[in-house]
């Protein structure tokens, strides 16, 4: 049978003892073994409740400690990753650990960590703790190219179970602006009123000054400093049409919450995974 | 009855203890029925009732059994 795989921040404390305090315990399992501790444990287990169509179980403890199961064989990228575990495990017997709920689990490794993280952190979903263990991450553990696959695959997991909708920019200004955005000034004047240079490098960035669409190409041969340059502009007219002229926020949550934005869901994917990378700095305005 | 239709009830016994309509003892008998149930079943499913430190005061006794397989139809369990 499948032993447990630790993941989350729970693992993260077991490597790193200045990682934040970790809140619950999250586990990769194997139905079986699930169906086998539910048995064996049912007089210690307070609740148990599916999530997620039962890709996940929700359990807490008469000791009030809670445990998240998410269940292997329902998860494609799960499996890919108990299959990794599984083989350093075999030459690695530290990754195995009893927990103190009297099992054995095994302990993912830091790479598998920062994938699980990654594969999270350009989504909506508890995003201020999850970019801080982003960047937290990333300034201690190399991520792994051959594990870049196994992360596109959670995050397009993560994508469809959430239901995301990326925007489609390869529309024209007028279009791409007709949303549920109530916008007292044209976006495009608003990137004249914050650009660092005499003109905004959004502008830059277009083939066609008349579509939405920004180019790749020309990404890239922006300097890093004009790249962080280019997210902060982008950010600071997103805050005043969103939410500091409207009267809806202080300027720095607004800035925040326009950060936010810009790193889970209004970038095209090159630079959405820039800014994500570079959050410490694009915050520092 | 899948673990869906169990979740369910669980969240309808709670909305109904929450909203005073039944007293903590009917609620917590009701859960621990619905546990059994779904025990029999082999299900990976185990409720508890949060319980409030001043829950509204029931509106009226509480009535009747959830034993009866007919109230897994009632509509309020939906």
């Amino acid at each position: 049978m499948q032993v447990p795989i630790l993941i989350g921040s729970r693992a993260a404390k077991h490597y790193f003892a200045d990682f934040r305090e970790p809140i619950d315990h999250d586990f990769l399992v194997s139905e079986e073994w699930l169906h086998s501790f539910f048995s064996e444990n049912y007089d210690r287990i307070v609740e148990l409740t599916p999530a997620h169509d039962g890709i996940k179980y929700r359990c807490k403890l008469v000791s009030g400690e809670k445990l998240e199961f998410e269940i292997i064989e329902k998860v494609p990228s799960s499996v890919e990753i108990a299959r990794i575990i599984n083989g350093r495990a075999a030459e690695d017997v530290t990754l195995l650990r009893r927990t103190r709920f009297g099992f054995f689990s095994l302990v993912a490794p830091t790479d598998i960590l920062f994938l699980l993280k990654k594969a999270h952190v350009e989504f909506d979903i508890h995003w201020e703790k999850n970019i801080a263990d982003y960047t937290w991450f990333a300034g201690r553990v190399m991520f792994s190219p051959e594990l870049e696959l196994i992360r596109k695959m959670r995050s397009n997991e993560v994508e469809v179970r959430l239901k995301v909708r990326k925007p489609n920019f390869k529309k024209s200004n007028a279009d791409f602006f007709k949303d549920a955005v109530g916008r007292q000034y044209p976006h495009d004047e608003l990137h004249e009123w914050v650009a660092f240079y005499d003109r905004p490098i959004f502008y830059w960035l277009k083939d066609d000054p008349e579509t939405a669409e920004v180019s790749e190409q020309r990404w890239d041969t922006l300097t890093r400093r004009q790249k962080i340059q280019a997210i902060q502009e982008e950010a600071m007219v997103l805050a005043l049409e969103r939410w500091i002229l409207p009267g809806k926020s202080e300027p720095q949550s607004a800035y925040s919450k326009a950060v936010k934005a810009l790193c889970t869901r209004l970038l095209p994917n090159f630079m959405q995974w820039f800014a994500i990378d570079n959050h410490s700095e694009v915050m520092k305005l | 009855m899948d673990q869906k239709d169990f979740r369910r009830l669980a969240a309808s016994i709670q909305k109904r203890y929450n909203d005073g309509e039944i007293s903590p003892g009917t609620a917590e008998s009701l859960i621990m029925d619905l546990n059994r149930k779904a025990a029999a079943e082999g299900l990976l499913f185990k409720a508890a009732l949060s319980v409030t430190v001043n829950p509204v005061e029931p509106e009226r006794p509480a009535v009747g059994s959830y034993g009866d397989d007919s109230s897994y139809d009632d509509d309020s369990y939906g």
